[in-house]
């Protein structure tokens, strides 16, 4: 069986397709990270923009479709330890979006906001009484932080939080591939035919709605290398001969 | 001025920066326990921020709109809702510092680090960076009207073993230009 990151030799299932398109994802994760870093150290935050809206395309259709496509139709199976597998594979996939949210969020946040939420942290560690004096004053809580706190500080600060979103997407998105590696492709493997799994491999890999189907085709496709490409190649030849 | 407030919170989050480069190097060029001893290293450097915080002078211009709702709402470092503000600010610092050890010493007790744990502590040392400098600002906002006391003065008094320990320790991190404006204030050749 194919390992977590290593180079992938032999799709044993269709279903093993998800090996390699965990492995591009990864490997799109980690530049987006560097990306942030980059920009926390002051680099443009374009570059970061396109890696991250490619990254949030790409994992929200993978895992909209897993849920419909690939844990939908599977019994649910309680491990020895019990966790139950097709539950917390949705869930993860909650998490994923969730932590998808807070990138966006972190991306438009501007300097006020930093300073609402340092407003925020006072009040909020204030006892009760302090709390409702200091609510009805905000507003002039964020002007003294504002002229405490540069606009330089405040825009660091905004980035830094941005970089803490990517990485902590990427620590959930990773999660959750070895999980799904560790406990869901098993199941699929138990439970769907040849043919479904063709299926469920096709809707993976193609977005019949979309004007180009093939967008996560050709992204999977570029990301791998030769004899993992000749791989995929040769699933799709499979597909198209069944489906 | 000098602020070696400021000083000492860079060397504090580059720190947290090279315990995630010593992370990242651990099987290869690091080892486990250099992680963990960079860690508590950065405990020991903290306590010498903490000490001087109360001594910090924003240099803001008390007279302008806003800094005085600081003074009306008495929210001031060294008064009763500051301590209250800054005690909580710090004890984030050290939940998240101590998440950080527990997982180190949950999951790494057979002496190899899996990826999936590494992940989640540069995760972890992120948020006592980011904790760290959430605190930092709270401390400049709220001793925006500190005139009597002045940080570099109070670092300058600190017990000269501490000094040399400290010189040592922040001249991993600072640049050269950074370093000698400590070692000036602490009066250290």
């Amino acid at each position: 069986m194919p390992s977590f990151t290593g180079e992938i030799t032999a799709l044993e299932s269709p279903i093993d397709v998800m090996y390699l398109m965990h492995k591009v994802f990864m490997d799109h994760s980690i530049k987006t990270e560097r990306l942030a870093l980059h920009v926390v150290q002051g680099g443009e935050l374009g570059e970061l923009k396109e890696a991250l809206d490619e990254w949030l395309k790409h994992i929200l259709y993978h895992v909209d479709t897993e849920d419909v496509f690939l844990t939908g139709p599977l019994k649910e199976k309680a491990l020895p330890d019990g966790r139950m597998v097709v539950k917390d594979n949705v869930a993860e996939h909650d998490q994923i979006r969730l932590e998808g949210e807070h990138v966006l969020n972190n991306f438009s946040r501007n300097t006020w906001q930093e300073a609402t939420e340092i407003s925020r942290d006072l009040i909020l560690a204030l006892d009760d009484q302090k709390h409702v004096e200091l609510m009805d004053k905000v507003e002039d809580l964020q002007i003294a932080i504002e002229r405490v706190l540069t606009e330089d500080d405040l825009k660091i600060r905004a980035r830094k939080h941005l970089y803490r979103s990517v990485l902590a997407l990427k620590v959930t998105e990773f999660d959750h591939f070895e999980n799904e590696e560790a406990s869901v492709l098993p199941l699929v493997k138990e439970q769907m035919s040849r043919n479904e799994q063709l299926e469920c491999a096709r809707k993976l890999l193609f977005q019949d709605s979309a004007a180009h189907s093939g967008w996560i085709y050709d992204f999977i496709l570029n990301g791998l290398c030769e004899s993992e490409r000749i791989l995929l190649q040769d699933l799709r030849k499979e597909i198209d001969a069944r489906l | 001025m000098i602020c070696s407030l400021d000083l000492l919170h860079k060397a504090l989050s580059l720190a947290l920066t090279r315990s995630v480069d010593i992370l990242k190097e651990i099987g290869t060029s690091q080892s486990i326990a250099s992680f963990e001893l960079e860690l508590t290293t950065w405990v020991t450097a903290y306590y010498a921020y903490s000490e001087i915080e109360n001594y910090h002078n924003s240099g803001v211009d008390e007279s302008l709109t806003g800094i005085n709702v600081l003074g009306d709402l008495n929210l001031q470092r060294m008064n009763e809702s500051g301590k209250q503000i800054t005690q909580k600010s710090e004890d984030l610092i050290f939940d998240s510092l101590q998440s950080v050890f527990d997982t180190l010493h949950e999951e790494v007790s057979k002496g190899v680090m899996i990826p999936r744990v590494r992940n989640h502590l540069e995760l972890g040392v992120v948020d006592v960076q980011l904790n760290m400098d959430n605190h930092h600002d709270i401390v400049k906002v709220l001793t925006s009207g500190n005139s009597c006391h002045d940080c570099a003065s109070k670092l300058k008094g600190i017990h000269l073993s501490e000094k040399d320990w400290l010189i040592d320790w922040v001249s991993k991190s600072l640049d050269a230009d950074n370093l000698s404006k400590m070692k000036m204030i602490m009066d250290v050749e």
